[in-house]
């Protein structure tokens, strides 16, 4: 019973780092229909730079360098996407061409990671890392708590510029009917911009905060980028609110899987329940019925 | 118009002029700032040796120390005169990596082989890597030598290949029981065992091994918990299995060094107390200082490591060559360290071989049979010869125990190079 229960409750603060990130990449999906590759690159960008270096170099602490990285990162992905991929958007094989110049960022930015600050695994050392709660005989694992609890504040900080503000709107109208936006005069380019450079922000942040409590490498993206794509498939590919929940299932499954199966079919499991999912659900949880963005 | 004509010839003469003088500058620069050693004409030409690891991917940190290490061990070699039978000819490395995957590591030897001044290799560091680069090397007949422990290796039949470590069927009998009695000064009993760890060659060799030896002594192993190397991006559903089934060792194997921080951490988050004892010396890697205290009286088993008899400066040049090119360590692990257990070997094979044929080599390295020299030093059984298979000779096979004690790994057996005591289980 405890076992089940300690396994829950890992993949609950598992799963809220996987939806965290899948939110991200479900809004540059939803928005501009682009699937980013680099992606999970980008959120061990952010565990390398601010996270740990900011530590060791100024003793900085990771959740403040969390805070960091939300502006940092927004400017580097709107540069991104102004500089580089909206060169491809429009032109003919445009969904090709921003899939391979993804991957090529991809690519760039682990061996960059590589080359600056060598493939040694990293982890950041405070005294949260594996400090427990104890309730009843589960451990409750004090760094991936507050990273829950700051996920939910960035989550709900989220839904309030895409439901409250100006541009947060015009970027819901843009993935609604790029086309009808640009009749009513808005900038679509700047439109595509800001959530290019939203949702690497938040997968950024997302990045911070697991550094707080798992050992990193330049290629750790690798491992988890399928596990992004399938939370947002599940949750119904444009839904943000399907992607966070999309997260959270996997992370539970893949801990809950570990009672019927061995290890080394975790993602199995995964990856089956995901397919079942989708042949009794093929628009995903919240695909088409609901959108809450 | 005649004016015209006379000045477009004398455009032409004139650029024809500075094209000449230019390739003249080039000439003679590349003759007064070339590299004096291709001038000078008496110099022996250099030894190309083949160095395939994996310096890109998951396991590029293990690839790239070796590497390092093994530019270390050649310019030992070098700076005390080269290969003196070929003349004093230097030992270069000619390096390609394998991008951490099977087939990388054929390709990347295929590719590097394909230069025929090439007269030995070296690589590839994970047992399945070795297993594709030398079927390459085999099929080439280059002499390779390689640091794999499966035993798997050397059933292949393979007539070209060397391996100076012991297979882990030997460093487990060695060192199992060893384990056993230093619990057993401790007081401790252990009667059940489990196993978590990586299902790649060598891992599942040294688990055969262990489940045999640990047998034999009335242990038995409650539980397995293997995962694909490089797969595991949790390490909660495993430690809680530990917890709950509570064995009195753990038997473990994960050479990703990703993989043994996350099970360290958890085993620490978890507060298990229970000893974890390692069939790999990577566990003794400088990049786990980061979480040292966690690691305290982990126990590791490994061929390479540094010792009591291991020469000073072959520690401060791995780790002189390792900041040069690479990373600032703090002390040499075994992946540093794995060089000096194969080329000072080499270069032994080459000095008595007195040739830079690949056949003659080859013969020679299966006739040796040196100790108590300097190539042996690093070797804990001092000699080396090689059997039949191309492994290293039962009478000097050997292994090391090191223990993680107050932050960073010591070899703690056997005494005569041990460099701490050993103690049983975390406090």
């Amino acid at each position: 019973m405890e076992n089940g229960m300690q396994l829950i409750i890992s993949g609950i603060l598992v799963g809220v780092s996987y939806a965290v990130l899948a939110a991200g990449l479900a809004l540059i999906f939803g928005v501009m229909k682009i699937i980013n590759f680099a992606h999970a690159s980008f959120a061990v960008l952010a565990m390398y730079f601010p996270t740990f270096w900011f530590l060791q170099w100024w003793g900085i602490d990771p959740f403040i360098s969390a805070g960091i990285a939300l502006p940092l990162f927004f400017i580097l992905g709107y540069l991104t996407q102004r500089l580089l991929i909206e060169r491809v958007i429009g032109e003919s094989e445009s969904e090709t061409s921003t899939l391979i110049m993804t991957m090529g960022f991809s690519l760039l930015i682990d061996n960059f990671i590589l080359i600056g600050w060598s493939g040694a695994p990293r982890i950041i050392n405070q005294p949260y890392t594996l400090e427990t709660w104890r309730v009843g005989k589960v451990l409750v694992n004090h760094a991936q708590t507050y990273s829950l609890l700051i996920s939910l504040v960035l989550i709900g900080g989220l839904f309030l510029f895409l439901n409250k503000t100006m541009i947060g709107k015009a970027i819901k109208a843009a993935a609604d009917d790029p086309e009808g936006c640009a009749y009513m005069g808005i900038n679509l380019r700047f439109v595509y911009g800001v959530a290019f450079a939203l949702g690497i922000a938040i997968t950024a942040t997302g990045g911070c905060l697991m550094a707080t409590y798992r050992p990193f490498n330049p290629f750790y993206g690798e491992s988890i980028i399928v596990i992004l794509f399938a939370s947002v498939v599940l949750g119904g590919m444009t839904s943000i609110a399907g992607a966070l929940i999309g997260g959270l299932i996997i992370g539970i499954i893949q801990q809950l899987s570990s009672l019927v199966v061995s290890i080394s079919l975790q993602n199995v499991a995964v990856f089956m329940i995901f397919v079942l999912f989708l042949y009794l659900r093929p628009q995903g949880i919240l695909g088409k019925r609901e959108r809450l963005i | 118009m005649e004016v015209e004509v006379w000045q477009k010839g004398e455009r032409t003469m004139i650029r024809r002029g500075l094209t000449i003088i230019l390739v003249s500058i080039v000439i003679i620069g590349g003759f007064i700032f070339g590299d004096k050693s291709k001038v000078a004409m008496t110099a022996a030409p250099d030894i190309k040796i083949a160095v395939v690891y994996p310096l890109s991917g998951a396991f590029s940190r293990n690839g790239n120390l070796t590497v390092q290490g093994i530019k270390a061990a050649m310019g030992w070699v070098n700076d005390n005169g080269g290969i003196k039978s070929l003349g004093g000819a230097k030992l270069v490395p000619v390096i390609g990596d394998c991008g951490s995957t099977v087939e990388g590591s054929a390709n990347a030897m295929e590719r590097v082989c394909r230069d025929p001044e090439i007269v030995m290799a070296i690589g590839s560091w994970a047992s399945s890597f070795s297993m594709s680069s030398t079927e390459v090397t085999e099929r080439l007949g280059i002499p390779q030598f390689s640091e794999g422990f499966a035993d798997s290796l050397t059933e292949r039949g393979l007539k070209w290949s060397f391996y100076p470590n012991p297979p882990y069927s030997t460093l487990s009998a060695i060192v199992l029981p060893q384990v056993i009695e230093l619990a057993k000064n401790a007081g401790k009993s252990i009667k059940t065992a489990m196993i978590v760890g990586n299902n790649q060659a060598a891992s599942v060799s040294f688990y055969k091994t262990a489940k045999e030896i640990f047998g034999k002594l009335g242990i038995k192993f409650i539980g397995e918990e293997t995962w694909a190397i490089g797969t595991l991006t949790d390490a909660t559903p495993i430690m809680q299995k530990v917890k709950a089934l509570n064995p009195d060792v753990v038997v473990y194997m994960g050479d990703a060094l990703t993989e043994i921080q996350m099970v360290m951490m958890k085993k620490k988050e978890f507060d298990i107390k229970t000893p974890f004892m390692c069939g790999g010396g990577w566990l003794g890697d400088p990049s786990l200082k980061f979480g040292g205290e966690y690691l305290e009286s982990w126990i590791a088993l490994s061929p390479s490591f540094p010792h009591k008899l291991t020469p000073r400066e072959w520690i401060t040049r791995a780790l002189a060559q390792c900041r040069k090119e690479y990373s600032n360590e703090a002390w040499v692990g075994q992946e540093l360290s794995f060089a000096y257990t194969m080329v000072p070997i080499m270069a032994e094979v080459l000095e008595r071989a007195g040739s830079r044929d690949r056949q003659i080599i080859r013969d020679t390295g299966r006739k040796l049979d040196i100790h108590n020299v300097m190539a042996t030093r690093h070797i804990v059984g001092q000699g080396m010869a090689f059997d039949e298979t191309g492994r290293i000779a039962p009478k000097y096979r050997g292994s090391l125990i090191v223990q993680w004690q107050s932050g960073r790994p010591y070899p703690v057996y056997p005494p005569n190079l041990a460099l701490a005591k050993p103690i049983w289980g975390a406090k």
